[in-house]
């Protein structure tokens, strides 16, 4: 298609100003340049009031933290920065957004797209929520898997080794007696198996915890 | 042995007897110094290293426990220097990287000739009487925002990355993403970062040190780098013209040349 017949079809003025997202011209430091009437009606101000604002005034504190330590020095080493959440800070509230901008004029001056973003927030903030959850279980898991393998480990195979000491001693005692001595052997082995089998446990939990 | 080079991702650039070892601040890796490195390296022996959890340090050799103080990371920076078997070498930290420093200098001084900090904080976190230009409610703001942005962060790639030779691309990739840091570990280095209060350590300082503090930082308002001159034996504090937290990025010039000024000045 010719220019001219674009430009005839295309208002860009209008399209800049009515963008379902908003648009934000600003030097890097802050100053702000430029800034469409979609963005200008989501903070609730009007073109003369945002004139002397910069930037990081749309920003709460967070923000303005997560931009000087990251965002800032992504845009000045790679000139571009996408899908940063920011909660923009409105006349009646805020509300969270992702922040896409690109460097240009020499990496001085940011192009910058402002979504808003309020269902999509909501699911990641309960993916969050329930990511933190499952942490938090995990951790109460494997304490209690601790404890019971503290319990195997010392309480139960105390009595055991007191059990398995006795019988080594009852053996000399009743050399005489076959019939006994078959049930000592019989009970040492099955001693033996168990204390095998805690240590099985034990060794299990531990792994797990 | 723990190989220390691999570890923090240690480059050693440049020409010049005199060695000066830049150590980034929270957030970023070594690539935050590339203005200075191209001023610096027809001078200077320029040492270069990630922290472990940043840029392309070793994550398996991340350790909460070592880590859960800056004393752990101004550890990182003495073994460096006993590796290279480096003294009396000019130390140049950004942001909590200072406080590293002068942990590193107090332990070892020998070590290190004059340190220079760029927007240091000694305390982030406002005290009474002092300061710090943060409370704890904006801390954890923070950290809540930082858990909404991975910042280009992927757990599939990370591991690929280490010694993966053959696939460059994906060094390439986390490079480009030079602040994607394993979020587990950003988050635990923000704590140590900002609840840090290493007040004391300031007049424990025997080596000399110059302060460059930004004028309009919301990580260290003014007020930090007086009182860090105050409390400093041999502390100079230059006010620069430039605002924000990283002037070595958005200003190298006025920084380089505050540098300069102190390095020939003795």
């Amino acid at each position: 298609m010719e220019n001219w017949v674009l430009e005839d079809l295309v208002d860009f003025e209008s399209l800049y100003n009515t963008a379902p997202c908003g648009l934000l011209t600003f030097e890097i430091n802050g100053p702000i340049i430029y800034i469409n009437q979609t963005l200008l009606k989501w903070l609730g101000v009007s073109e003369a009031e945002i004139a002397n604002k910069n930037f990081m005034d749309i920003l709460d504190r967070a923000g303005r933290m997560y931009y000087e330590l990251f965002v800032q020095p992504i845009l000045k080493m790679h000139q571009e920065v996408k899908e940063i959440n920011f909660n923009i800070k409105t006349v009646n509230g805020s509300f969270s957004c992702l922040f896409n901008g690109v460097a240009v004029d020499g990496g001085e001056i940011i192009n910058a797209t402002i979504f808003k973003v309020e269902d999509r927030k909501k699911y990641e903030n309960e993916l969050l929520l329930k990511r933190t959850k499952a942490e938090e279980e995990k951790q109460l898991k494997s304490k209690a898997l601790q404890e019971v393998s503290f319990n195997q480990a010392h309480l139960v195979r105390a009595p055991l080794a007191g059990i398995l000491g006795l019988i080594s001693l009852l053996k000399p005692m009743v050399q005489q007696d076959e019939e006994v001595k078959q049930i000592l052997d019989m009970l040492q082995a099955s001693a033996s198996e168990l204390d095998q089998q805690i240590r099985a446990i034990v060794d299990k939990a531990d792994f797990n915890a | 042995m723990i190989d220390v080079i691999k570890r923090n991702n240690v480059r050693v650039i440049g020409e010049g007897d005199q060695a000066i070892i830049l150590a980034h601040g929270f957030g970023c890796s070594q690539n935050v110094w590339r203005h200075l490195v191209a001023n610096y390296k027809t001078k200077f022996k320029l040492i270069l290293f990630d922290f472990v959890g940043a840029g392309q340090s070793d994550l398996e050799a991340y350790d909460s426990k070592r880590y859960s103080s800056l004393d752990g990371y101004a550890k990182d920076v003495l073994d460096i220097l006993e590796a290279l078997n480096l003294k009396n070498t000019l130390f140049i930290g950004h942001s909590v990287s200072s406080m590293i420093g002068v942990k590193a200098a107090i332990a070892q001084p020998s070590y290190f000739k004059k340190l220079i900090f760029v927007s240091p904080s000694p305390c982030y976190i406002n005290d009474e009487e002092y300061i710090g230009g943060l409370d704890k409610e904006d801390l954890n703001n923070l950290l809540e925002l930082m858990d909404s942005n991975y910042l280009g962060w992927s757990s599939f790639l990370a591991p690929q990355v280490m010694g993966n030779l053959d696939r460059p691309e994906l060094g390439e990739e986390l490079v480009a993403n030079f602040c994607a840091t394993d979020p587990d570990i950003a988050k635990e280095f923000a704590r140590v970062t900002f609840l840090s209060d290493n007040r004391t350590d300031l007049e424990k300082l025997q080596t000399e040190s110059l302060t460059l503090q930004c004028s309009n930082d919301i990580l260290a308002p003014l007020a930090v780098g007086y009182y860090i001159e105050k409390k400093a034996k041999g502390n100079t504090l230059k006010i620069l013209e430039a605002t924000g937290h990283c002037p070595h990025l958005g200003a190298p010039e006025e920084v380089i040349e505050a540098i300069d000024a102190y390095i020939n000045c003795a």
